[in-house]
């Protein structure tokens, strides 16, 4: 950042940080610090579906938060961290997307399109590493704050913690897939997703839309063999999504997408893209967690750029829709006995008899007060669906 | 540098420059009318229409509009290849496709559709859509034409003797029924029933929801004015393509295309009518409704054989599809159209 933007930013954090170095003054208390974030700064954020916003205002703070008392403010820490990632994993979607749209250029890009695709992929990796990397950073204040994490007990959690607990778990969660698509540059292991899976039981799935259900569903669906006997992981994740959708926080959906995503189930990302969006036709956000339900469509909304810049160059136009949507073939409404109202004879019957007149062009031409009079199908005519 | 050698290197330069220039189809330009300009729905439908017809092997650019007259006058110069324009201002060129506004003749937005997804799959009408040199190769929807009354009251069609009625003069089927219902005719365009119709200088005004909001409608209806719950015609912009300048081929891709954009621009219509207050919204009576029916089939019927301006195959095609959608209708029982 050239030294005069890092001033203006600094000039413009500067009440921010003076609020929080006053009350750290005041009080000198991690705890403090916690409770300002998630009961004030929490609070005002998830109204506001803005992750732009919340992943330049992670990124400025967590090094002042992390300064302010002798023990650090884990909690705070865990949603600053994750929120901060928001900025790497949008630049490394971006990446991905370039990459995935050279691939598909071969004729545009011709022999220089190996060395676009390459340097898409180089890009993409050190973004999704970077993300990781934050990722990680916010599962580890959450470590910090509660200790080992699916242990055999679970933490004690205040309830106005508990989203700093969710958010930490998915923050576990994310460092992991973004570990893998950035290189492995933080060797997390893989068992962290069943590590997660067992947090999640320390949460009311109810409370917090169902996205307890879908991470620990999602686990098992990446580990194949991980889960109960005798349960389906893609099911219950599409079971979690589906509960999730009523909120109006649709986390569940995306968490679906992501997972499937990464697994290469084509299928269940397309399902879960379409769910996505009809969801958001039928229910509206929920306006106290609308950061969150923002969130969860871009992860969705990602994955469909992707299908559609691998299928046709370009991302999503319609959140939805989809390039195999297209390819089946428009429905034409035969409401006059597959013959041409306006005149041709039938495609099938070239050769049609004096008793089959059907009205020519020219006919019409010759006497215009005389319209053909087409056979009528009784049924109701079925409209096309856009 | 010598003079020769000057022009050699000018030479070797232009030759240079024409070797990399990549082999480029040739443009072809589409005018493109829309009130609101390169900020309209309807400009933005058709630019990216223009992007996929790129691929039909000429370059498709657009020019925005605002005025609908120079769009047509400029496509009839020669300084546009195509033109997007409302039916009725393009009925001179093609009095079938034109044909599709009919007074009356479709009532809802699924008839125009079943209409709109026909005319782009049938060889016949194909052949129809082309005239002296100019193809109509697609329809966008802009919305059910609608009549707004300064007085509520006036619903029924013996009501509308006497009342001035801001018409477009070009319209010849308008200025037909106007005269037909003994009204009088105001001339107005697009960019004067507004302030025609607000000031109080005529009781009634013709137009789709789209316009209610950018022609500031309201300011004409409050104290008791109204918006006749029945589709006085269904409102098209229609492309029309030079033939000469287009290859083999492209009015077909077009209509296809343009029938799978229908849903986008019927959902900018259905959109601007949920935005009009309810309380302007006046509903007619089935008997009254009924009335206007039979107002509706007699200019369509005069239209079509006194005035030539409506195609009789058309008529016949909208009549099929209002039966098939109410076959109790009176009209399905008789053979006049």
């Amino acid at each position: 950042m050239p030294r005069s933007s890092a001033t203006a930013v600094l000039r413009l954090l500067a009440p921010v940080t003076a609020t929080a170095v006053t009350l750290a003054a005041t009080t000198g208390c991690a705890a403090k610090i916690d409770r300002f974030t998630i009961d004030r700064v929490v609070a005002v954020g998830t109204d506001v579906p803005d992750t732009g916003k919340v992943c330049h205002l992670g990124a400025a703070l967590a090094h002042p938060l992390a300064s302010l008392s002798r023990k650090a403010p884990h909690k705070a820490l865990v949603i600053a961290e994750l929120v901060s990632a928001l900025c790497d994993e949008g630049v490394a979607n971006e990446a991905e997307l370039d990459m995935d749209r050279a691939k598909a250029n071969l004729s545009a890009l011709g022999a220089e399109r190996a060395d676009e695709i390459t340097d898409a992929r180089i890009r993409s990796e050190r973004a999704h590493a970077q993300a990781a990397a934050r990722f990680e950073r916010s599962w580890q204040h959450l470590v910090a704050a509660y200790g080992e994490i699916g242990g055999e007990e679970c933490p004690r959690i205040k309830e106005k913690d508990e989203v700093a607990y969710l958010l930490g778990l998915i923050g576990g969660t994310l460092a992991l897939i973004h570990d893998k698509r950035g290189g492995t540059t933080l060797d997390i292991p893989l068992d962290r997703l069943l590590v997660v899976a067992r947090g999640t039981e320390c949460l009311d799935d109810e409370r917090w839309w169902h996205a307890p259900l879908a991470l620990r569903a999602g686990a098992w669906a990446t580990i194949p063999g991980s889960g109960p006997e005798g349960v389906d992981p893609w099911e219950l994740l599409d079971e979690a999504a589906q509960k999730g959708e009523g909120s109006g926080v649709r986390v569940g959906r995306a968490m679906q997408a992501l997972i499937a995503g990464n697994s290469g189930r084509g299928e269940i990302v397309q399902e879960a893209i379409r769910a996505h969006a009809a969801s958001m036709e039928a229910t509206p956000t929920d306006a106290d967690w609308a950061l969150l339900d923002r969130y969860a469509f871009e992860v969705s909304r990602h994955e469909s750029d992707r299908i559609w810049v691998d299928a046709e160059g370009h991302r999503t136009e319609t959140f939805g829709e989809l390039p195999s949507d297209e390819k089946e073939a428009p429905v034409v409404p035969d409401l006059f006995s597959g013959a041409d109202p306006f005149g041709a004879a039938p495609a099938a019957e070239p050769e049609a008899s004096d008793e089959d007149e059907e009205p020519t062009d020219d006919d019409a031409e010759a006497d215009e007060g005389e319209a053909p009079t087409p056979t009528i199908r009784k049924e109701a005519p079925e409209e096309e669906t856009e | 540098m010598t003079r020769m050698s000057r022009w050699i290197a000018a030479g070797l330069t232009a030759l240079s420059m024409a070797v990399a220039a990549p082999a480029h189809a040739e443009t072809r330009s589409i005018c493109v009318y829309d009130p609101a300009g390169k900020s309209g729905d309807y400009y933005g439908l058709m630019s990216k229409y223009a992007t996929e017809a790129s691929t039909w092997g000429v370059e498709v650019e657009i020019k925005a509009y605002t005025d609908e007259e120079t769009a047509a006058k400029d496509y009839e110069a020669g300084q546009c290849d195509g033109v997007v324009a409302t039916g009725v201002r393009l009925q001179r060129f093609n009095r079938f496709a034109a044909t599709i506004e009919a007074i009356g003749g479709l009532q809802t937005y699924t008839q125009l559709k079943q209409m709109v997804t026909t005319l782009a799959s049938s060889a016949g009408a194909s052949a129809k859509l082309s005239q002296d040199g100019n193809t109509v190769v697609g329809f966008i929807p802009v919305g059910a034409v609608y009549l707004f009354v300064r007085d509520r009251e006036v619903d029924t069609v013996p009501e509308l003797a006497g009342k001035r009625i801001a018409t477009m003069a070009y319209d010849k089927a308008s200025v037909f029924m106007v005269d037909r219902v003994g009204a009088i005719m105001v001339p107005a365009d697009l960019g004067s029933i507004g302030p025609k119709f607000n000031n109080g200088d005529v009781d009634a005004c013709y137009v789709s929801a789209p316009a209610f909001r950018p022609f500031e409608l309201h300011r004409g209806l409050e104290g008791g004015g109204g918006i006749l719950k029945a589709p006085l015609a269904q409102a098209t912009l229609q492309v029309m393509i030079r033939d000469s300048k287009f290859p083999e081929g492209f009015a077909d891709k077009s209509r296809k295309d343009l029938n799978g954009r229908f849903g986008t621009a019927l959902s900018i219509i259905e959109k601007a009518e949920a935005d009009i207050p309810a309380k302007f919204w006046v509903d007619i009576p089935a008997a009254t409704l009924a009335d206007w029916d039979q107002m509706f089939q007699g200019v369509r019927i005069s239209l079509r054989d006194e005035k030539k301006a409506y195609d009789g195959m058309m008529l016949g095609v909208m009549k099929t599809l209002r039966c098939t959608e109410n076959g109790s209708r009176a009209e399905c029982a008789e053979n006049k159209e």
